[in-house]
């Protein structure tokens, strides 16, 4: 019975990863056309969306904490690239979120939200989904730590700019922000996608269009990942001045130093070049998606959360 | 099955019918331009002109019947799909709420 039920979840995770992709890749046309893949913005817990209610809270956290700490998953994920690989079947994985809650009390939430969407989309959604958890909750929160992998970094700083006076409610509460491998200079992979794209559409030939034109449906969110902004928005995102700031990368060699290192960075994103002002720590030999769930990296995480 | 499973295969099911839908439409696009070109030159030497013309407008015809058939058997088979999914939702058992 618990081997069918571990079969089932696994098939259920590798769905919903699927349906995570397919909305990093086309999320915004899913979004325009009504899609039922497309994804609505909300907390998950145990794969499910969270009900932003007092009973509902409670009810999900027998112990709740006035510290809280949101993640936000990165491009083409969804919250499970935050579980720690486990040996045996575990019915709530093992995240920073967890490991956060178990050390330094804190409780953990983690976002689902459809990457492909263009980022200021996704940060306009994630401070009114905040405003919601903090009218929801049912003590006086004291501190809000927010930790973004990825994409999920510019979502973050995208929140805290968008945040409209009625939906700043949580933005005082704001107290630290961590970006784990988040393309605050843009991403390379994308910079090359637009290129290709412009020299095939350029190419007076039916095939090489046809094919710039297919590489081109590749969602917003994607594309603004091009300059790690908003493409429509003319000025660079604001770093929240209340908050403090830490970037955790990743490089592919163990030394960060070296050539390959310094041009691939975690094979997706490079250290961003201006990062004067900024914590930044550099884990040697963790690749992008590795990030999101690394022992050492966690042991950053809460020694920066301890204040240490 | 549970209604949001279902909701996600009739989105897998619109989504695989946009996408056939306009692989149809590129694909008539590409093949009226490509075909447009030997009739363009030999629609130029005034013997052949006439027929060229004729041979033109039968292909012309009967590849858009071809196209519009595909169109059609796509979009009915996405439809008995859909059907097929609305069935199974109507059935299918109300959502556990969550906690």
């Amino acid at each position: 019975m618990k081997a069918t039920a571990t079969r089932n979840d696994t098939a259920a995770t590798w769905s919903e990863r699927g349906v995570s992709i397919l909305n990093g890749m086309v999320g915004d046309y899913l979004q325009r056309r009504g899609n039922e893949l497309a994804i609505a913005m909300s907390f998950r817990h145990d794969g499910r969306p969270l009900e932003l209610s007092r009973s509902s809270l409670r009810a999900t956290y027998p112990r709740l904490s006035p510290k809280l700490c949101i993640l936000v998953h990165g491009f083409c994920c969804n919250e499970s690239v935050w579980a720690f690989p486990a040996t045996t079947f575990m019915p709530t994985p093992d995240t920073y979120g967890t490991r956060l809650q178990r050390d330094l009390d804190y409780t953990p939430f983690a976002v689902c939200y459809n990457t492909g969407l263009p980022i200021a989309e996704s940060g306009k959604r994630l401070a009114c989904l905040l405003r919601d958890l903090v009218a929801a909750y049912p003590m006086r929160i004291e501190e809000i730590t927010l930790i973004g992998h990825s994409m999920g970094g510019l979502v973050i700083r995208s929140a805290c700019d968008s945040a409209l006076p009625e939906t700043r409610t949580w933005l005082d509460q704001v107290k630290r922000a961590i970006y784990i491998g988040t393309p605050h200079d843009g991403a390379d992979l994308e910079r090359f996608a637009h290129l290709t794209t412009g020299t095939l559409r350029a190419v007076p030939s039916l095939v090489t269009r046809l094919v710039g034109d297919i590489l081109n449906l590749r969602s917003r969110g994607t594309k603004d990942l091009r300059r790690g902004q908003p493409l429509t928005d003319g000025g660079p995102l604001p770093w929240l001045a209340s908050a403090r700031h830490n970037l955790l990368m990743g490089t592919l060699t163990k030394d960060p130093g070296h050539p390959v290192g310094r041009l691939f960075g975690d094979a997706l994103v490079r250290v961003p070049a201006a990062t004067a002002g900024l914590d930044t720590v550099i884990f040697p030999g963790v690749h992008h998606l590795a990030l999101a769930h690394d022992a050492d990296v966690y042991d950053c995480i809460r020694q920066i959360c301890a204040g240490e | 099955m549970e209604k949001a499973t279902i909701g996600k295969l009739r989105g897998l099911n619109a989504l695989v019918a946009d996408a056939l839908d306009a692989g149809v439409t590129r694909t008539e696009q590409i093949h009226r331009t490509i075909a447009q070109r030997p009739y363009a030159v030999l629609k130029r030497i005034s013997p052949v002109a006439a027929p060229v013309r004729t041979v033109e407008f039968v292909e012309t015809t009967i590849s858009g019947m071809v196209y519009w058939t595909i169109r059609l058997a796509t979009r009915a088979g996405g439809g008995a799909v859909a059907h097929v999914l609305k069935q199974l939702d109507a059935d299918a058992p109300l959502e556990k709420n969550h906690k």
